[in-house]
């Protein structure tokens, strides 16, 4: 009795976690009007690891970051800046590829969602490589 | 037999709490500005390489932009020193713009010492930001 009570603890949490995660990714997500754009603030010979990479969304009104988030890239994470409304943030430990998701408000409309990438994060990458 | 499944089912919540992955304090730890940045800027050493005449040569990687425009450029000058020479060597001065805005210095040091190099940024409307590091010798 008390195995198939553990087990159908076991079972629940697991279905409960995965509740959890699928509600990360809201199904009302929509994508984002032409006017706007993702910009990056560095040229791609500066995505190296162990930096952190500022990006802008550009044009819109009144455009503020909700989340951002990795959903490519295991030593990689996403943040808002805490500072500026329309600037993020990406940044890997390790060097990889990445891939990741902002969502952000436009004015009246919200649940904005780009998807940034994927962009091969490097070790190390002289000046210039791509020339922007 | 209720005490017995309450207990394993609390085991089992705190358990499924350590699966999913927690980056929360790594975004503490690799954001560094504690006050609105007017830019943002990164310089890495990248090496040091020691000649045959044990003289160092500190090689920087350099990344700056204007944290409210990207497109706009950034003056920027770099100045290193030790204790006891106020400029090891030479000052360099430039504008960060596109594909300048990540760039590569050195510093030939004549003998082994703490290099000191301060980073001068200045933006189109007079934004300032002054920021000294201190690499060790090897």
């Amino acid at each position: 009795m008390v195995i198939i009570q553990t087990f159908l603890g076991i079972l629940f949490f697991f279905l409960f976690g995965w509740q959890v995660q699928a509600q990360s990714t809201p199904p009302f997500a929509s994508f984002v009007p032409e006017n706007i754009s993702i910009v990056s603030h560095y040229p791609e010979s500066a995505f190296v690891r162990n930096r952190l990479l500022p990006f802008t969304i550009a044009g819109g009104e009144d455009i503020r970051i909700t989340s951002a988030r990795v959903t490519r890239g295991e030593s990689c994470v996403a943040m808002a800046d805490p500072f500026h409304n329309r600037v993020f943030h990406l940044h890997c430990r390790n060097p990889e590829l990445l891939v990741a998701e902002v969502m952000f408000s436009s004015g009246f409309r919200e649940n904005l969602i780009f998807i940034v990438g994927p962009f091969q994060i490097f070790e190390e990458r002289m000046p210039s490589e791509d020339g922007l | 037999m209720s005490f017995k499944f309450l207990t394993l089912l609390s085991m089992t919540f705190v358990i499924f709490q350590n699966c999913a992955p927690f980056k929360s304090a790594d975004l503490f730890q690799v954001y560094s500005y504690s006050e609105r940045p007017n830019f943002f800027y990164d310089l890495k050493l990248i090496r040091v390489v020691e000649d045959e005449l044990l003289r160092q040569r500190f090689e920087f990687d350099v990344a700056t932009t204007l944290a409210e425009a990207p497109a706009a450029p950034v003056n920027y000058r770099l100045s290193f020193s030790t204790l006891i020479i106020p400029e090891v060597c030479q000052t360099l001065e430039g504008v960060a713009s596109g594909a300048s805005k990540h760039f590569r210095v050195s510093c030939l040091m004549p003998l082994p010492d703490d290099l000191y190099v301060q980073l001068d940024l200045e933006g189109p409307q007079g934004q300032r930001q002054v920021e000294e590091y201190r690499f060790s010798s090897f």
